[in-house]
């Protein structure tokens, strides 16, 4: 790229929105962003953090050179050297029998995740590959596909601008997908009833029209609940049925007044009756298997009341980032194939023959939470995984076991400082490819600068580190890498041949997103059961009686301000910078007139005790948390370990100290 | 209008006497983008210059004040320090700029003006020459006229073109502006009689077009001068902003920036970047405290910057020109207009 | 200014710790003559950059009567405060002021003055009452009221012990709560208006400090029958540029790097957000 300078359209690199907008480099720096005014999803509107795009590659901390740590401290090397070393240190695993695994990322291209499956699946011949950010997308997803086959995403946010009832779970939508926020904004600009639904009354729910309490647990009583409305409202009650028959029918406590049962109803008959609604989930919580019965109850809802199949009506599930949904598509998880083909497709792993030129490990592997420790060796692409676990320490303590851990990032993030190779790649404003959004529209990302230093694009890297693990196959740039996307991926060739293929990219709905039997098998097994374990907590909380007459809820699956694109921005990481340093330890929410009577003022700290353990940390007051709850933000959950104990909830006393 | 301020030139010379003012400076014009979005952009020939067009969503003001902006260089040396002011002293001609985009320069100009000067950006608007293309035909969302910045410009411009049928009549507004004429004098003639007629009739059919809408800025100064917005209002106003900062990045008007030192090879570029006080962070201090923790409190200070009599007193106009902009970025509802006539009207729906 | 955003380089000269997370700099341009140069009045400020990190506002702390050095006293918070206090004597850092209006020094003439600080608000009054003391005829009678939360909190412990010692003024310590060793007065800085002896018609008040005790202090004074004109303090707003073009420190359209940071108190009633 010489001198001058340029716009180049390219895709927001932080959530699943899809953002269109241009990034301007003048003289090959980076210097801003432009919305583009002709994106279909953004039409001229960015968010914060869109309109600050640039910076994190721009400011951030850079990895340059390849590294290679030596007694303990990294030294810059070349790349032959790098990767011949990692390849030394990762076949030297191999050969010791233990296993590998490999992560892709939502902050990656799928170019970068297709070769990052390739790399497991093909070179070290291991299932065992997974992405951070997968579980919580994956289990709406699989909630949703179960009731829900055909859930029409292509144009969910222009259509749920349209609609006239809208049963939001968030947790925080304004700041998660604002985009999404900006089309039921739209929509009830237009005379709209919003519902929201979650743990804390948020910025959409100044705008709603009801606000129910929603935390994890409750999910048979909320599934019967929508079950019985879905059954009065649809002469055909084979969806309802079902529904009864899978999950057991029980009514809310009368006592409890977190969510009202009239309310519910009345949120629930006001989606029934309306002539396009939508349904928009958020991952609003780490409790997969709650996320995924919930999801179930709204898919069967909409399915059961017909709402689904009526034009312009809206079932939407929010992944995390920008390319969390590609991640998936691309196969960078332990049960499925690129496609989202079940991993004993032999279809799907003949296509793959073809274009990886290798035999490829179709075994179920492990996610990523087993896989740290059961793993030796671990292949990083653009993420800083401890963000992302049930306990950030733990996760780091694990890496740091690691006999190998290989990092592909374009950041210094504390994952590549535990690397014993760090390999530097191309940030999102330097690398080419492509992201699939969470209305699965395909686009390009273009690089508008080149990387910093010896720095080089991600699929690059990973067809280096393939080749030098005995793949023959290389490829000459990153739509080179796409074009074997397509052969293994048919959804993905049909929408990029299709007629509504336009510059700003195409819609590649897979049919029927593949859920996952095996896990939720695995999942209810490891987990206590949800509904039962909230029910009672809601039911202590509101008598009193025990001792713990508070709910601690921890919410959110994911937080923006560690991620590297935020925490390396200057704009973007002023408010967190000061919340961390104002509040090294942490804090918990509570209600104000809760704290009153408690005598507990904003700030002090108390202590708070489950029948798992206790801790003693600041309470933040705040009128929008309902009275009896407390609210643990997703990145202070380490701090509540010894209270939550890897859980999602606890009852709990607190005390002022 | 002086007649010796007043020129045609044949439309078919257009191309040539830019050509010659390329040789001079580097040409800024709107440029059509590979994806139907419109850029002012530098152009290397006059073929590239789009004349009619819907304006850039992104104003030319980046052409003044960079998002990311470099004001010092810092270099190390064994622990002694080096300065080094950048300074940007490239010559550029901005044509085809709208009448609003102008006039939002002319207030840029001031507040860099105003008590201490902004030799930065001074220097830069220096050797900046601002050639405007008149709205013989308003855009849709734009309402300049209740600005006093547009459809047609009286001043401020350094030369002021108006399509006619087949020539372009020319306006000179300054030093600068006749001297981009130097070497083309053969082009150009004074205008006659019946071209200044026509000017006149465009720029009315162009005022027409706006028919009675106005703004209503008036009342909505007078309101937010003297603090008599109920704070209900605001907070109504308020829960329908997402924060995304796009109205003041976008405005062609806004300038506020934060200061940060970006590692560059073995030293450091001190930078000035956009900033909005639409983000909470922005009076943030040390202690925790912010002067203005809700969205309220900062939509308050957005209007009270841009429409109240204290501001319009000092900069001796509204902060907006009209152009519209902040109704197709926002990501709320509450751009401009809409807030200006719930101020006005003392209510708010959304 | 020549250029606005151009620091000039300044060396440390030495440090001084004041308290665990306090420390007074003393600071000379790295030209001399530029040190020559340099004029400013008490209440006035400095944009000090630790190259690489970024650039914070910190008041003078030192009197332009005395003009070897430039003093800044500064508190651990944050980015440019801790870069700052990793750094010592030799190391160079960034000048660029001085900004703000500062202490209208000629009003004060004949006055009584009664200086009111509390915690780290003394550091912007200090280099007033240096000022002052530099030349003490022009002056009426001098009273400095001082507290701090503990008495490891205090700053200047060394001069306070000096002005305590003169006689041509009277000055007045407490502490919130007392700690082994400390004799003096335990209590909130108000409790000083009861022991000094105030003279509210000829005086002018400066008040420097928390906010809260600001507003305590100054409803006190204003109870006791002080103008609000006559109550003098000095605002603190997160800022940026220190020239009044950023905008992050507007009260209105007012710009405290411009207008203030010194305001009367009927001033600070009047603005708005
Ligand atoms: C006129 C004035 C005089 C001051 N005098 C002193 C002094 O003598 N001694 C002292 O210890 N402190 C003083 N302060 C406060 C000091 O400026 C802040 O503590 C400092 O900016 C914190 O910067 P930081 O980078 O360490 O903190 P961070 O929180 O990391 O700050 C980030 C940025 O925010 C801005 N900022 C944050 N808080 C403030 C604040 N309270 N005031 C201004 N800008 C802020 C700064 O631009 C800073 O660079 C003064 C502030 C002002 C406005
Ligand atoms: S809504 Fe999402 S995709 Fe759009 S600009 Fe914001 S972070 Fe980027
Ligand atoms: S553009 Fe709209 S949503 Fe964004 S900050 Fe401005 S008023 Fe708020
Ligand atoms: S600090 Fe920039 S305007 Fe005051």
């Amino acid at each position: 790229m010489e001198a001058g300078e340029a716009n180049v359209l390219t895709v927001c690199p932080f959530c699943a929105c899809g953002c269109g907008l241009y990034l301007q480099q003048v003289d090959a720096v980076l210097t801003g962003v432009t919305p583009s005014e002709h994106h279909p999803v953004s039409r001229g509107r960015l968010c914060t953090r869109g309109w600050a795009a640039h910076e994190a590659s721009l400011w951030g901390h850079r990895l340059t050179r390849p590294l290679v740590r030596h007694g303990g401290i990294h030294e810059p090397t070349d790349w032959h050297t790098a990767l011949r070393h990692a390849a030394n240190l990762l076949t030297d695993i191999l050969a010791s029998g233990s296993s590998i695994g490999v992560l892709g990322s939502g902050r990656a291209t799928n170019e970068e995740n297709f070769l990052a499956v390739r790399l497991a699946r093909g070179a070290l011949r291991t299932g065992h590959v997974d992405s951070c950010t997968r579980a919580s997308y994956q289990a709406l997803l699989a909630g949703v596909s179960e009731s829900a086959s055909a859930c029409n995403l292509d144009s969910a946010l222009k259509d749920t601008a349209h609609c006239e009832v809208i049963l939001l779970l968030e947790g925080d939508i304004a700041d998660t997908h604002p985009q999404a926020a900006h089309a039921i904004m739209k929509a009830v600009q237009r005379g709209a009833r919003l519902v929201t639904m979650g743990p804390v009354k948020t910025r959409m729910s100044r705008l709603a029209w009801l606000h129910l309490p929603f935390v994890p647990g409750g999910e048979s009583a909320v599934a019967a609940k929508f079950a019985s409305v879905a059954e009065r409202a649809t002469s055909d009650n084979r969806a309802a049925d079902g529904m009864a028959a899978n999950l057991p029918v029980g009514s809310l406590p009368a006592s409890t007044h977190l969510i009202s049962s009239a309310q519910l109803q009345r949120a629930v008959e006001a989606y029934t009756r309306a002539s396009r609604a939508a349904i928009v989930l958020a991952p609003t919580s780490a409790a997969a298997p709650w996320l995924r019965a919930i999801a179930t109850a709204f898919a069967r809802l909409a399915a059961g009341t017909r709402q689904l199949q009526r034009p312009g009506s809206v079932l939407l599930p929010l992944p995390c980032r920008s390319n969390t949904r590609g991640a998936l598509e691309m196969g960078a998880a332990p049960h499925c194939l690129p496609g989202c083909r079940a991993l004993t497709d032999d279809a799907a792993r003949s296509r793959l023959l073809r274009v990886w030129g290798s035999e490829l490990a179709a075994e179920r592997g492990l996610d990523i939470e087993a896989m740290l420790s059961e793993v030796r060796g671990l292949i990083v692409l653009a993420d800083d995984p401890p963000l992302a676990l049930t306990s950030e320490e733990a996760g780091r303590r694990a890496l740091s076991k690691l006999e190998c851990l290989i990092v592909l990032d374009a950041f210094a993030t504390p994952t590549a400082e535990l690397s014993h190779v760090a390999l530097p790649i191309g940030s999102s404003a330097e690398t080419d490819g492509t992201v699939t959004s969470m209305e699965g529209r395909i686009q390009e990302v273009r690089a508008c600068t080149p990387p910093p230093g010896e720095a080089r694009p991600g699929w690059w890297v990973l067809n280096e580190l393939a080749a030098a693990l005995g793949m023959s196959k290389t490829h000459e740039s990153a739509q080179d890498v796409f074009h074997d996307i397509l052969v293994a991926v048919p959804e993905y060739a049909s929408a990029v041949s299709s007629e509504e293929s336009t510059p700003h990219g195409c819609l590649g709905v897979l049919p029927g997103i593949l859920g996952d039997p095996q896990a939720k098998v695995a999942e209810s097994a490891g987990a206590r059961d949800s509904s039962r374990e909230a029910l009672a907590a809601l039911r202590t909380a509101v008598d009193g009686t025990v001792g713990f007459p508070f709910l601690l809820v921890q919410v959110g699956s994911f937080e923006w301000e560690d991620d590297a694109l935020v925490a390396f921005s200057p704009t973007l990481s002023r408010d967190h910078r000061s919340r961390s340093r104002l509040w090294p330890d942490g804090y918990v929410q509570m209600n104000t007139g809760d704290a009153d009577r408690l005598g507990i003022r904003d700030g002090w700290r108390a202590r708070i005790t489950s029948d798992r353990g206790e801790v003693v940390i600041p309470v933040r007051l705040c009128e929008d948390v309902e009275p009896a709850m407390m609210l643990v933000p997703f990145a202070f959950r380490d701090q509540l370990e010894p209270v939550l104990k890897c859980e999602v909830m606890a009852a709990v006393n607190v005390e002022r100290i | 209008m002086r007649p010796d301020d007043a020129l045609s030139i044949a439309r078919e010379d257009l191309p040539e006497w830019l050509a010659l003012l390329g040789t001079r400076a580097q040409m800024i014009a709107p440029t059509s983008g590979p994806h139907g979005d419109v850029f002012y952009s530098p152009v290397s020939s006059p073929d590239e210059i789009l004349w009619e067009f819907e304006n850039s969503l992104q104003p030319p003001k980046r052409f003044l004040l960079p998002q990311t902006d470099p004001l010092v260089k810092i270099h190390s040396d064994g622990g002694r320090f080096h300065l080094e002011p950048v300074c940007d002293d490239r010559r550029q001609i901005l044509v085809n700029l709208r009448s609003c985009d102008l006039k939002g320069l002319l207030y840029l100009e001031r507040v860099h003006t105003y008590d201490l000067p902004d030799p930065s950006y001074l220097r830069r608007s220096e050797n900046r020459s601002l050639v405007s293309l008149a709205c013989t035909e308003p855009c849709p969302p734009g309402f300049c006229i209740c600005c006093d910045a547009g459809p047609f410009l009286r001043h401020g411009f350094d030369l002021q073109m108006t399509m006619l049928s087949d020539r372009m009549f020319v306006e000179v507004g300054s030093d600068k502006g006749r001297s981009l004429l130097e070497g083309a004098e053969s082009m150009f003639r004074p205008a006659t009689p019946d071209e200044i007629a026509k000017r006149e009739a465009l720029e009315a059919a162009a005022r027409d077009h706006f028919k009675t809408e106005t703004c209503h800025f008036g009342s909505a100064m007078r309101r937010i001068s003297t603090g008599r917005v109920a704070e209900e209002l605001w907070e109504a106003m308020g829960d329908w902003c997402l924060e995304c900062g796009g109205c003041t990045l976008i405005c062609p008007t806004c300038y506020c920036f934060s200061v940060k030192d970006r590692r560059v090879d073995e030293g450091w570029v001190r930078c000035r970047t956009w900033d909005s006080c639409q983000y909470a962070a922005f009076t943030l201090e040390a202690s925790g405290h912010n002067p203005r923790p809700g969205r309220k409190d900062r939509m308050k200070r957005r209007f009270f910057h841009k429409v109240s009599a204290q501001y319009y007193q000092r900069d001796g106009d509204v902060g907006c020109v009209g152009c519209g902009r902040c109704i197709k970025v926002c990501m709320g509802t509450t751009n401009m207009p809409a807030v200006v006539e719930a101020i006005r009207k003392g209510e708010w729906h959304g | 200014m020549a250029d606005l955003f151009s620091p000039s380089v300044s060396t440390i000269l030495s440090e001084r710790d004041e308290t665990p997370d306090t420390r007074t700099y003393q600071l000379r341009f790295r030209d001399s003559q530029e040190h020559e140069r340099f004029v400013f009045r008490p209440g006035q400020f400095l944009e000090l950059s630790v190259f690489g990190v970024g650039e914070a506002p910190f008041c003078l702390a030192s009197s332009p009567t005395r003009r070897q050095f430039l003093e800044v006293t500064v508190r651990r918070t944050g980015q440019v405060t801790d870069a700052l206090h990793a750094l010592g004597p030799g190391d160079e850092i960034g000048v660029r002021g001085p900004c703000g209006n500062g202490f209208d020094l000629a009003a004060a003439e004949g006055h009584d003055l009664l200086f009111i600080a509390g915690g780290i608000g003394l550091p912007p009054l200090r280099g007033l009452i240096w000022n002052i003391l530099d030349e003490r005829d022009r002056f009426g009678r001098v009273t400095i009221l001082y507290g701090a939360r503990t008495p490891t909190d205090l700053v200047y412990k060394d001069e306070l012990q000096l002005w305590q010692g003169r006689d041509d003024i009277e000055l007045f310590v407490t502490v919130d709560q007392a700690e082994p060793g400390w004799e003096g007065n335990v209590g909130m800085v108000p409790i000083l208006l009861e022991m000094a002896e105030l003279r509210p018609a000829s005086t002018l008040t400066y008040v420097c400090g928390p906010p809260i005790m600001i507003k305590f202090v100054i409803q006190d004074l204003l109870m006791r029958g002080f103008a609000e004109e006559r109550v003098i303090s000095t605002l603190e707003r997160t800022m940026q540029c220190g020239v009044g073009k950023c905008n992050h420190c507007c009260i209105g359209h007012l710009y405290v790097c411009r207008d203030g940071p010194v305001f009367n108190y009927r001033q600070i009633r009047e603005m708005v957000e």
